[in-house]
């Protein structure tokens, strides 16, 4: 999830709603780690504002996941 | 920053401002921490109207010589300010009738300025000698060893502190990380959600300015669902004879966009045209995650606080008085070693969404959410030039509207009698429910 700072009022409430605690405040307005998100949407779901979108990160490692065989033999043997 | 604290107080709303200036005012080293940069910046949603109606959570609070006095506790809170007087609360339909409570004395509610009140209160607690720690984050707080280890995240670096005390105050409002962390959070339900969104406009061009309106009916919203509330109030910086603004703000079941909500109301909605010219001078937002209260606000020597301990109806005016009360327990336990019990038994008598029924009450919404819009217009004809007296306040508002419109109910069964039974199938059994629990 990314927030985008001009419609952030910085109310704080997603910073407490995050269950990875992966959002903090920066200058008053919310900022979150991308190393932290697991893309849950709680926060989207709970901004009065809407200030926070889905960039949508995980198609590509869906993708990833889909294609690489890290697994391969264990699961075949 | 020193490793051990009398106290730690996590949260400087009204509640952990009062906290931190009492208890260093008593002489006890005090930390102080907010996840915010300006303390006194308000950006989340708050009317901030003081619930002048007698005994709210127990306590009667009303301006002397420009400072918030509270009768029982008896204490001042310092504010030096403009307030606004409003004189009436109406709900208006879209089609611009009204149902109007009124209290040209005492006024129904006094919209403040909450930054002021957060100022004031900073300041005397730095001047007693508070630390203050900004842009940090209360993330945890244990019981160990008869003292409280809490855990801190510092906005910035994303390092964690630990800092030690005596007891830790959960003041941080009524998404509580720290009460997330404790055994008492299991004994909560939650209930729902609601997310806000609400903007200060100026150059309104608005009829409304002695009132406090809440709008009633589907088509002031896009969905048909959530609600728009307007109140006047004086910007932190107005000064004498300066105009109050508008604040407006919609509230929506989450799922549902509460800006859109709001954005929709000001260029589309019934009343647009008072709107033509305004300008938005502030932004603020919010969510409510709704659980029931702590019946239990103390666990071991972490003491949970106003709307921490609650949602968001502790006001700003009873997150002082039981920020007062908590502090003064706290120094009691210190010389005594008991105290907290008094708190938490004012705290559950005191605070009416403790007793058992009174959260469903409120949220059956006096019924009058089931009638279209067409159908509201009709009623609130029938009420327009009338004066009930009353307040603004939840516990008695539903009441004071049931008898307005039972007044009428007799030209409604002849006129209406499809709208009639609606009203008295639903005051029936909210009736009977009550008398089941
Ligand atoms: C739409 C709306 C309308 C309202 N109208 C009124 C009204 O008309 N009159 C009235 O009196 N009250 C009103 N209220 C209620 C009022 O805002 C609250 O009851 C009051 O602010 C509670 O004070 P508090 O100190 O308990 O919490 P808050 O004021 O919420 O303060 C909590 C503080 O903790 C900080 N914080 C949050 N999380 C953390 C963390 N993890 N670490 C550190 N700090 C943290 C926050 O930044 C904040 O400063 C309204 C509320 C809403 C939402």
């Amino acid at each position: 999830m990314i927030v985008d700072r001009e419609i952030c009022v910085g109310c704080g409430a997603c910073v407490n709603l995050c269950p990875r605690l992966a959002i903090r405040l920066i200058d008053d307005k919310s900022f979150i780690d991308q190393v932290s998100c697991i893309e849950c949407g709680t926060c989207r779901a709970g901004c009065g504002v809407d200030a926070i979108f889905c960039d949508c990160r995980f198609p590509e490692i869906l993708l990833l996941n889909l294609t690489s065989d890290t697994y391969g033999k264990e699961a075949r043997s | 920053m020193k490793k051990i604290y009398d106290f730690v107080v996590v949260g400087a709303g009204p509640a952990g401002l009062m906290i931190a200036k009492e208890l260093s005012a008593a002489r006890q080293s005090v930390l102080l921490v907010d996840i915010k940069k300006e303390l006194s910046k308000v950006h989340r949603s708050c009317c901030t109207m003081l619930i002048n109606e007698p005994n709210t959570h127990g306590e009667t609070v009303r301006f002397v010589d420009n400072d918030l006095y509270f009768e029982k506790t008896g204490i001042t809170v310092k504010y030096g300010h403009p307030y606004v007087k409003l004189v009436k609360s109406s709900r208006l339909s879209t089609g611009g009738n009204k149902l109007t409570m009124v209290n040209r004395e005492n006024g129904v509610a006094l919209p403040y300025t909450k930054e002021i009140i957060l100022r004031n209160l900073l300041e005397e607690s730095l001047a007693n000698g508070v630390d203050v720690l900004t842009e940090t984050a209360g993330i945890r707080a244990e019981n160990i060893d008869g003292r409280v280890k809490v855990t801190l995240r510092d906005n910035h670096t994303r390092t964690l502190k630990e800092v030690w005390c005596r007891a830790c105050f959960a003041a941080d409002g009524c998404n509580s990380q720290i009460v997330t962390g404790l055994e008492l959070f299991r004994t909560r339900k939650y209930f729902g959600s609601y997310r806000v969104a609400s903007y200060f406009l100026d150059e309104v061009e608005y009829p409304n300015w002695d009132s406090w309106i809440t709008c009633l009916g589907k088509g002031h919203t896009p969905w048909g669902k959530g609600q728009i509330y307007m109140v006047p109030k004086y910007l932190p910086d107005a000064k004498k004879g300066d105009k109050p603004i508008l604040d407006v703000f919609c509230g929506t079941p989450c799922g549902l966009p509460a800006k859109m909500g709001l954005d929709w109301f000001l260029t589309e909605g019934p009343f647009r045209e008072w709107f033509h010219n305004a300008k938005i001078v502030h932004k603020a937002a919010c969510v409510l995650n709704f659980y029931t209260c702590i019946m239990n606000p103390v666990e071991g020597n972490i003491v949970v606080v106003g709307d921490a301990a609650a949602f968001i109806e502790t006001y700003c005016q009873s997150a002082l008085m039981y920020g007062y009360l908590a502090s003064q327990a706290a120094l009691k336990v210190l010389s005594t070693g008991k105290g907290y019990d008094e708190y938490t038994s004012f705290w559950r008598e005191s605070f009416e969404y403790c007793h058992p029924g009174e959260i469903e009450k409120a949220l059956q919404a006096f019924g009058l959410g089931r009638l279209e819009d067409e159908q509201l217009n009709y009623i609130f004809s029938l009420t327009n030039d009338e004066e009930y007296a009353g307040y603004v306040s939840e516990n008695t508002a539903g009441y004071v509207m049931q008898k307005a419109i039972m007044g009428h109910i007799d030209q409604i069964r002849k006129e209406r009698p499809e709208i009639a039974a609606v009203i008295e199938q639903h005051w029936k059994s909210s009736a009977e429910d009550n008398v089941h629990q």
